[in-house]
């Protein structure tokens, strides 16, 4: 980033038409602000963000070129126009509770709140939205079983805790409920699915993890040789070896 | 997350090198944010570095701010 996108003459170009914010995440204790990436919703390096004088975030930067910065700053402005007018239309109200919920300035039951409240929008949006709000609300049920798991302290424990935990993530799965995607919960779902199912010689689990797994990380190289690992084990049991 | 939970994703996934997080790497913090500081792609164009500045100078504006998100403690 810093001696491609951001060190170009197409930059300093931009950069004339916004507030040029670096935030360096360092570790020094007591250092003010130093966790303001997770406040602001990143989870990794580098993460950029288009932001109002309030410190809100307006949109997240998807593609790392000038071009993509200029979308993010017309996406935040939409979004900020959305959000402060007045009479909004019943779709435009929907979009907005999208976009507080993509955005993370919304929790799931506001939304779901406001989306109740709400009429005359198209329904197959509201079903969406309701779909993925479901999604979401099934992200804070994994993490309660995870967190129901303890603290294993032995390779017994462990194995028990995997059968304990993945008996109810296939009791969700075959219910028809599925991660939102949100990496964390959605990786700890399917693996703990797959494992579960390679532990237990259970076919179904162990190939709907590995699905769940390839489509999740399937596009990132660096898993590739851990993705192959695994198919070969699933392979193998359902193969019945 | 507890950290059963991590540690079961990192035997899991992370050892592939999916998303394991950046460990620091220890050493001087300060120092390895000072050096990052005196790097001149941060000079020019100039990023503020203070959030309550860069929020005043939007205010201040009327321009949106761009926030890149970065670290020195991996140096």
């Amino acid at each position: 980033m810093e001696s491609g996108p951001l060190s170009t003459p197409e930059f300093k170009e931009f950069a004339k038409d916004v507030v040029l914010f670096c935030h360096i995440t360092t570790r020094i204790k007591g250092r003010k602000h130093d966790d303001l990436l997770g406040k602001v919703g990143g989870r990794g390096f580098p993460h950029l963000v288009v932001m109002n004088a309030e410190g809100d975030v307006l949109s997240v930067v998807q593609r790392r070129s000038v071009e993509g910065f200029r979308a993010a700053v017309e996406a935040g402005e939409a979004y900020q126009a959305l959000k402060s007018k007045a009479d909004r239309t019943p779709d435009e109200e929907l979009e907005l509770i999208q976009m507080d919920l993509d955005l993370g300035n919304a929790k799931p039951a506001e939304a779901l709140e406001r989306l109740k409240g709400l009429e005359g929008a198209d329904p197959e949006k509201v079903s969406a939205l309701e779909a993925k709000l479901e999604a979401v609300a099934f992200d804070a049920t994994i993490d309660e079983v995870l967190q129901s798991a303890g603290q294993p302290t032995n390779e017994a424990e462990q194995q028990a805790a995997i059968k304990k935990i993945g008996t109810t993530f296939w009791e969700h799965y075959q219910a028809g409920k599925r991660p939102s995607g949100a990496m964390q919960a959605s990786t700890a779902f399917y693996s703990l699915l797959m494992q579960y199912g390679l532990n237990e010689k259970l076919v179904e689990p162990a190939r709907a993890g590995l699905d769940g797994i390839v489509e999740l990380h399937g596009s990132n190289p660096q898993a590739k040789a851990q993705i192959e690992k695994f198919r070969k084990e699933v392979e193998a049991l359902e193969a019945g070896k | 997350m507890t950290r059963f939970a991590t540690t079961l994703l990192g035997a899991l996934l992370l050892a592939g090198g999916l998303a394991a997080p950046a460990a620091a790497q220890g050493g001087d913090l300060q120092g390895k944010l000072d050096k990052k500081l005196a790097e001149g792609w941060i000079k020019d164009p100039a990023w503020i570095t203070d959030y309550d500045e860069a929020k005043a100078k939007s205010s201040e504006s009327g321009k949106l701010i761009f926030g890149y998100f970065t670290r020195s403690y991996s140096y």
